[in-house]
């Protein structure tokens, strides 16, 4: 014990020595807030609609403050810069007033040569014209809306801070991996691990000294990122009992990385590789369908992203964590069996 | 010139030797056999919406004009029998809503819309005008709004006709050779000054007639060939020399930018692992103009300030054209711009950081 905790602050000295220490309490302070400052605005709008709002075809102001309601306007002062908004990124509709015909004109992107009626715009247009014009006549349709009682257990966690909120804690584990290898491939190039040999700290004391310093990095980014993302009311429990089974993982592709890197450049090569491998799990599990997501099974990471998700979205159980954080020690034992000689060899 | 050939030679073989050369290689290829033979080409989009209509109006409709298959594979709209049926769909996929509309005696309608806890107001806004207006215009006998109403607006299009349907793997690989090849600049400058740096070759080739210009030019050249050589291997397999040409100008500009970064990071910091936190913080702030990508709704002006942003769409715009060519030109003269304004700024700063440090 006293063997590992000396491995432990000298790692720390090391850390602060070399700003790394500061750095990874700056790096991934500064990502929290970028995620905190974007997630929000991801979420904010239905549609998006370009109009011109100055000049000949101009929208007139009640239409767009309706429009302003539930899409994000954006103004222009003529129909080309509006249409050229349409042509580039991103999906926008159009509207603008053509004193000609006298009426509005809603520009789609692209759409089918029979559709002559549907759009935003039009929709918004229309609903304004025929309230002007008959301010008494009845709704054809009465409208509710409810959260179904079925449902109503769920989080009202947005979609996107329950997705933001694994993929940050998977990019800590990721950066804690790093560190790990890039430790140890350090102390290969100063001749540390075989000072370690005749020293009377084990191999388990050095590589869980090793350990401890990205583990309490993780740790605390964790509850950092759950409070910045407003994710403080999930089960905090749960929460770090999956970044503990998930930091076998990270273990594995620490001891991988530093078996396998002769050198800190050698070792960033595969460190860049085999974290592009391992996040294709986690881009798996956002992108693919649920009755594709077999495909990523083959991944501890696509299990951590899974089991954080549930826990995010309060619909995770005990049972549940427990079989999929089996999953993850599973596959991580698996690769772990595979590449044991590699690790053996790279490590001696 | 004969100096970049003699530098560029070294290089080489020099990542030959270290193995990044050829591990980025075997991963490209490891990547496109799973793009052809693992990613399924054809997926089924989750449910975006259930709807259970009563009446029978809307579903008759887009029966008719859509096709309810199509509306399911296209609009992620599926018509269910009954309440529970929403329910059980809202229950497995959390990101959908329901619809139920029925009609009443009088030919007007209710509509109740089930929603998840998170759905935002903006939503719940747009269903409601959008839902108002369509039974107005479908519901029998076709005349709920009057004649000068339907001719207060038109629907045009700037092109006609559907887009053709993009098979998955496609879809993801701009994505992907972003992530895979237009970083490779940024991780391996980065690696190979910072190994300069260590192992004292810096020195010596201060005494070498080659200038600093040189050395950089001679590394920048590697990347573009290594991105060259992946970009390959993951673009031909799966789109043919379909806007092959263009979407390769845009991630070597990209490579080239990410090289320029990373000279100025493998200046500035001793250790690689100093400046791969630096690196892990760029990468996110590139990735961000994804999501755009992805959920095209999200699409605020700011966004272009992130150079990845270019890079993201003109991939997107060469590998899939739509009458947005310009996309891709626009996105060469930004990147090549700032890839200009970079090269000159890094290789001064790479200059005067060695300058100080001999």
């Amino acid at each position: 014990m006293r063997q590992l905790t000396r491995v432990f602050l000298f790692d720390i000295k090391a850390s602060m020595n070399s700003f790394m220490g500061a750095y990874m309490l700056i790096v991934p302070s500064v990502i929290l807030f970028i995620l905190r400052t974007f997630l929000p605005s991801v979420e904010s709008t239905a549609a998006n609609i370009a109009i011109v709002a100055s000049g000949p075809n101009a929208v007139e102001q009640e239409i767009v403050e309706t429009l302003h309601g539930f899409t994000d306007v954006t103004t222009y002062d003529a129909i080309e810069d509006m249409e050229q908004k349409l042509r580039g990124t991103g999906n926008v509709q159009g509207l603008y007033w053509d004193p000609v015909e006298e009426q509005y004109v809603s520009v789609l992107e692209r759409t089918t040569e029979s559709n002559t009626i549907f759009s935003v715009g039009s929709r918004v247009v229309r609903q304004h014209y025929f309230r002007k014009d008959n301010p008494n006549a009845p709704y054809i349709n009465r409208y509710s809306y409810t959260v179904p009682p079925e449902l109503s257990h769920r989080t009202r966690t947005s979609p996107v801070a329950s997705t933001g909120g694994p993929i940050f804690i998977g990019f800590m584990l990721i950066i804690s991996g790093f560190i790990i290898g890039m430790n140890i491939v350090n102390d290969k190039e100063l001749g540390t691990i075989q000072a370690i040999r005749v020293s009377p700290a084990s191999k388990v004391d050095y590589f869980a000294g090793k350990s401890i310093f990205p583990f309490l990095v993780t740790a605390f980014y964790t509850i950092v990122g759950l409070l910045m993302l407003k994710l403080i009311h999930v089960n905090i429990l749960q929460t770090y009992l999956v970044v503990v089974v998930s930091f076998t993982v990270i273990l594995l592709f620490g001891l991988v990385l530093g078996a396998l890197g002769k050198n800190e450049n050698e070792m960033i090569g595969y460190g860049k590789l085999l974290s592009m491998v391992v996040m294709l799990g986690v881009l798996g599990g956002t992108l693919l369908p649920d009755n594709w997501l077999w495909i990523v099974w083959w991944s501890p990471l696509y299990w951590v992203y899974d089991v954080l998700h549930e826990v995010f979205t309060e619909s995770a159980t005990w049972g549940g964590i427990g079989w999929k954080s089996a999953a993850i020690l599973f596959t991580t034992g698996v690769y772990f069996l595979l590449l044991k000689k590699k690790i053996v060899r790279g490590l001696s | 010139m004969g100096n970049v050939g003699s530098l560029f030679k070294k290089d080489l073989l020099l990542g030959v030797k270290d193995v990044f050369v050829l591990l980025e290689v075997v991963f490209a290829i490891v990547l496109v056999l799973a793009l052809l033979f693992v990613v399924p080409e054809d997926i089924r989009m989750d449910a975006q919406v259930y709807i259970y209509d009563d009446s029978k109006v809307v579903q008759n409709f887009v029966a008719e004009y859509v096709g309810l298959e199509e509306a399911e594979k296209t609009k992620g709209e599926y018509y269910v029998n009954s309440r529970e049926e929403i329910i059980e769909g809202m229950l497995e996929d959390r990101s959908a809503i329901g619809l139920i509309v029925t009609k009443n005696n009088d030919g007007t309608y209710n509509t109740e819309l089930l929603m998840q806890p998170y759905t935002i107001d903006a939503l719940i806004r747009y269903i409601e005008t959008d839902i108002e207006d369509l039974l107005s215009l479908i519901s029998p006998p076709y005349d709920f709004y009057p004649q000068e109403v339907r001719d207060s607006v038109r629907v045009t299009a700037l092109q006609w006709g559907l887009r053709d349907e993009i098979p998955f793997n496609k879809i993801i690989l701009p994505s992907l050779l972003y992530y895979v090849v237009g970083l490779i600049g940024l991780f391996i400058m980065m690696s190979l000054i910072s190994q300069e740096r260590t192992e004292g070759t810096m020195q010596a080739f201060r005494t070498s007639p080659a200038g600093i210009w040189e050395f950089l030019l001679s590394k920048h050249l590697l990347l573009l060939a290594i991105a060259f050589a992946t970009f390959s291997i993951l673009y031909l397999p799966v789109m043919g020399l379909d806007g092959y040409l263009p979407a390769l100008l845009t991630i070597l500009l990209m490579t080239l930018l990410g090289s320029s970064i990373g000279v100025v990071l493998g200046a500035i910091f001793d250790s690689p692992m100093s400046a791969m936190l630096w690196v892990i913080l760029i990468i996110v702030v590139l990735a961000l103009p994804a999501v755009s990508l992805f959920s095209p709704t999200f699409s605020p002006g700011w966004l272009k300030l992130i150079p990845s942003y270019h890079t993201l769409f003109a991939l997107d715009a060469a590998m899939f054209p739509d009458d947005n060519s310009h996309i891709i030109w626009q996105g060469a003269a930004v990147m090549g711009a700032v890839n200009v304004v970079l090269a000159f700024l890094s290789t001064w700063v790479f200059g005067k950081l060695i300058e100080k440090e001999a």
